[in-house]
């Protein structure tokens, strides 16, 4: 029953979807009002079908209806209720079926939120949305269809990779997804743009709440893949420049810099031409991600499919869209007025080599990435690029852009004192340098150069981003402290929270890379080992029974100045379907530190490998991250203006 | 002669700034991408000599049945692996991955001492049961079909 109604339901959308791109054929014949009444009608429709079949599907998860083949391959009666609704989006087809169910709701959003825009803007949007939307359809439909059956119905299922049974992989895949998705909305916008020969900044200042809030999601789906990585797969590291993980951080840098492109051309019509190829290349880059997770090229705890024909209509679908979108960019872009003055001492030069750097970045980080890919499908070779060089290219590009962040903060549009910002910004680097020097001498004695120079300029980062912002507040006027923090304007708000949230990203990162100790010792029964000023003693390990794994537990107490505080618990659990082994460390968190600890092989009954870390400021990385989420949620949330003040 | 003017002079130092940045940009590209590029070579190539010594590789093969020998009191850990044709004999000093067994896939990053031993940084096994490491499921495709051959 579920896989017709499935069935049915899906081919009705990509029926519906057709109709609402074919729409942009009857611009002659039919009233826009009618176009775009029948448009919106569609779009909510569509939305609604799709997400019908999804709680369809989630419905045969919960009742374990092992008729359908993808449920019987990602689920398993013993598994927990809430991992068998994650499982939905778990696996290839599930979480098609997600992506084109985000897609048809951002769709559906665009018109309820079109504010002031035109209507034949937001009509030319919604067919591109119908396009797209029709072809992930038939992506499923024909290659990767969720509701197919299996014969004969096994009587139980073959259960979730148990990698993904971890709360942070429930939320992981929608936050992404709804991120990467989201790219689509400027992208569509760009082509309607040009399709229409005409831009305006009203309506770049609406496309830029659409941007931000794509970029929230994204920032969350990455950060909380990190988040899982660092404590399901029990190795410390939360970044690895991984191909999937690359896959997300290259849209991530686009849209970033789509987002500090946008404002300079709602600012200053500026750079318009460029905003519109930026938002073009930012979906392209989600669409290659897709590509690259999906295709099989790559095998990763990502990548489920290894089937090509799959790749093959992706990369297909991947050309059309590049191409088509660029042939129609190099056509009608010069239609589109844009300013082309500037001076070197302007903010919106300063925000242009902002886009130079990210758009390098990209560039470099795509280069590792396909680099291999390539040369292993021309059989040139098997090559890898590693790590180090992620890391290389990645701090020597960042370190200049956060350098820059402080100026484009002080600097004005159009023309900017230099001599004043000079003498200001000059000397909170001075307090910044100093303060770092300091610190490293005297506390860390420790001289790595590459650490002083981040640090200095993570601290003059924070500093010049809140001294903005209390200046701003001194010069408000307002007798009443909490009144003058409620009249900031929200854009500024946003700008210095997400600013400083890097900085702290960056303490966060730069101290838990360089200042890490890691033991990997062989510990026996009340045998002790110390890691900086906290020893942690092997009580011993007890076995666990749980619904779908049988774990061994390690027990450690950890100790400072002889006093107690606080036992581990890490585990190395053994899944019983699908026999894997998963190591569960046990971390315990400070402000200033995390210790990590995780079970390693056992050697005999009462000896174990086992895995210590002390990692120092860590947690700033996911303070850092969540004060730019902070600061974009300000971005889509907040007033724009000084309007509402009494 | 081209008059410089202010407009001009203006324009040739935003192009110099950005023709600048994009070169030192591409040298510093160029210098990390080549020395950080990681090539992978398989047992019969490193017998064969084709594997350079002493520098950072990738190698892959089956972990060879009952060849690990562990240490009692240490991580040190020895073993074979093997492509159907040439064996290498690895040392490594860490925790194996979880799913490191004999008879199964490896990929290793190390470097090579002599003809046939390698010291392994890094040892990646499967994610699970069914998953193989690329570079060994096209290398056993392989040798698979020189051995029909024969």
């Amino acid at each position: 029953m579920i896989t017709e109604v499935g069935n049915f339901i899906l081919s009705i959308s990509a029926t519906l979807s057709l109709c609402m791109f074919s729409v942009i054929f009857f611009k002659k014949y039919v009233g826009i009002n009618s176009r775009y009444t029948f448009c919106k009608i569609i779009s909510l429709t569509i939305s609604f079908l799709i997400l019908v079949s999804f709680i369809l599907l989630a419905y045969a998860f919960l009742t374990d209806d092992f008729s359908l083949r993808y449920v019987a391959n990602n689920s398993n009666i013993s598994l927990d209720t809430i991992y068998k609704f994650s499982a939905v989006w778990g696996a290839h087809e599930g979480s098609i079926l997600l992506w084109v169910l985000v897609l048809s709701v951002w769709a559906s959003c665009i018109p309820i939120l079109s504010s002031n825009m035109p209507k034949n803007i937001i009509i030319d949007m919604l067919s591109i949305m119908g396009i797209l939307i029709l072809f992930f359809l038939t992506f499923i439909l024909f290659s990767s269809n969720p509701f197919d059956r299996i014969f004969p119905i096994p009587l139980n299922g073959r259960d979730l990779n148990p990698l993904l049974q971890d709360p942070g992989l429930i939320i992981h895949p929608p936050m992404l997804y709804i991120g990467y998705v989201g790219t689509s909305v400027p992208f569509v916008f760009a082509v309607a743009v040009l399709l229409n020969g005409h831009i305006n900044t009203e309506w770049i200042s609406w496309l830029r709440k659409w941007v931000v809030t794509s970029w929230v999601f994204l920032t969350i789906g990455i950060s909380l893949g990190s988040w899982w990585a660092y404590h399901e797969l029990g190795w410390g590291g939360w970044w690895f420049w991984d191909p999937v993980e690359n896959a997300s951080f290259m849209p991530w840098l686009a849209i970033t810099a789509l987002l500090h492109s946008l404002i300079v051309s709602e600012k200053r019509e500026l750079f318009i031409n460029w905003t519109i190829l930026l938002a073009i290349l930012t979906f392209s880059l989600s669409l290659l991600g897709a590509f690259l997770v999906r295709s099989g090229i790559l095998v990763s705890v990502h990548a489920f499919a290894n089937d090509p024909e799959r790749g093959l209509y992706i990369l297909l679908f991947l050309s059309l869209v590049i191409g088509l979108s660029l042939a129609l960019y190099f056509l009608k872009s010069k239609l589109l007025i844009s300013n082309n003055q500037y001076s070197i001492t302007s903010k919106e030069f300063i925000l242009l080599l902002n886009n130079l750097f990210l758009t390098i970045t990209t560039f470099s980080i795509l280069l590792g990435t396909l680099y291999p890919l390539i040369t292993s499908s021309l059989d040139l070779g098997k090559i890898s690029v590693g790590a180090p060089y992620f890391n290389f290219i990645f701090s020597a590009l960042m370190l200049p852009i956060v350098f820059l962040m402080s100026f484009a903060i002080y600097s004005s549009w159009s023309k900017t004192n230099y001599s004043y910002l000079i003498k200001k910004l000059g000397l909170l680097l001075f307090y910044s340098v100093i303060i770092v020097y300091i610190y490293m001498n005297f506390y860390l004695q420790s001289d790595i150069f590459v650490v002083f120079l981040a640090l200095s300029l993570a601290i003059f980062t924070i500093f010049s981003s809140s001294i903005k912002i209390l200046q701003f507040l001194y010069n408000s006027g307002c007798s009443n402290i909490l009144k003058s923090i409620f009249s900031l304007p929200s854009s500024m708000v946003s700008n210095i929270f997400a600013h400083i949230g890097i900085g702290v990203l960056i303490i966060g990162i730069t101290m838990s890379n360089y200042y890490s100790i890691q033991k990997e010792v062989v510990m026996k029964k009340n045998s002790q080992v110390t890691i900086k000023d906290t020893s942690i003693k092997f009580i011993g390990v007890k076995n666990k029974i749980s619904n779908n794994y049988a774990s061994q537990v390690g027990i450690f107490d950890a100790y400072k100045n002889n006093n107690y505080l606080i036992s581990f618990f890490p585990e190395k659990r053994t899944y019983n379907i699908q026999k894997n082994i998963m190591t569960e460390a046990a971390i315990n968190s400070t402000l200033t530190r995390d210790i990590y600890v995780a079970l390693g092989e056992s050697l005999s009954n009462d000896s174990w490998v086992v895995r210590i870390y002390y990692k120092p400021y860590i947690q700033l990385l996911w303070y850092g991250v969540g004060l730019m989420i902070l600061g974009g949620l300000f971005g889509i949330f907040g007033r724009n203006k000084l309007e509402n003040i009494k | 002669m081209i008059k410089i003017t202010k407009t001009n002079r203006k324009r040739i130092v935003k192009i110099s700034i950005f023709f600048f940045a994009i070169s030192s940009f591409s040298a510093l590209l160029i210098y990390a991408f080549s020395k950080n590029m990681v090539y992978f070579y398989t047992p019969t190539q490193i017998i064969e000599k084709e594997a350079p010594m002493n520098s950072f590789i990738r190698i892959g093969g089956m972990v060879k049945e009952n060849s690990l020998v562990k240490s009692n009191d240490s991580l040190k850990v020895s073993f074979k692996i093997h492509d159907l044709e040439q064996v290498i004999n690895i040392t490594y000093d860490g925790i194996l991955p979880d799913l490191f067994a004999e008879g199964q896939g490896v990929v290793m990053t190390g470097t090579l001492i002599n003809e046939d031993t390698f010291i392994a940084d890094e040892v990646l096994a499967k994610h699970d049961e069914n998953y193989m490491p690329p570079e060994v499921a096209d290398m056993m495709k392989e040798k698979n079909g020189v051995l029909y051959k024969k």
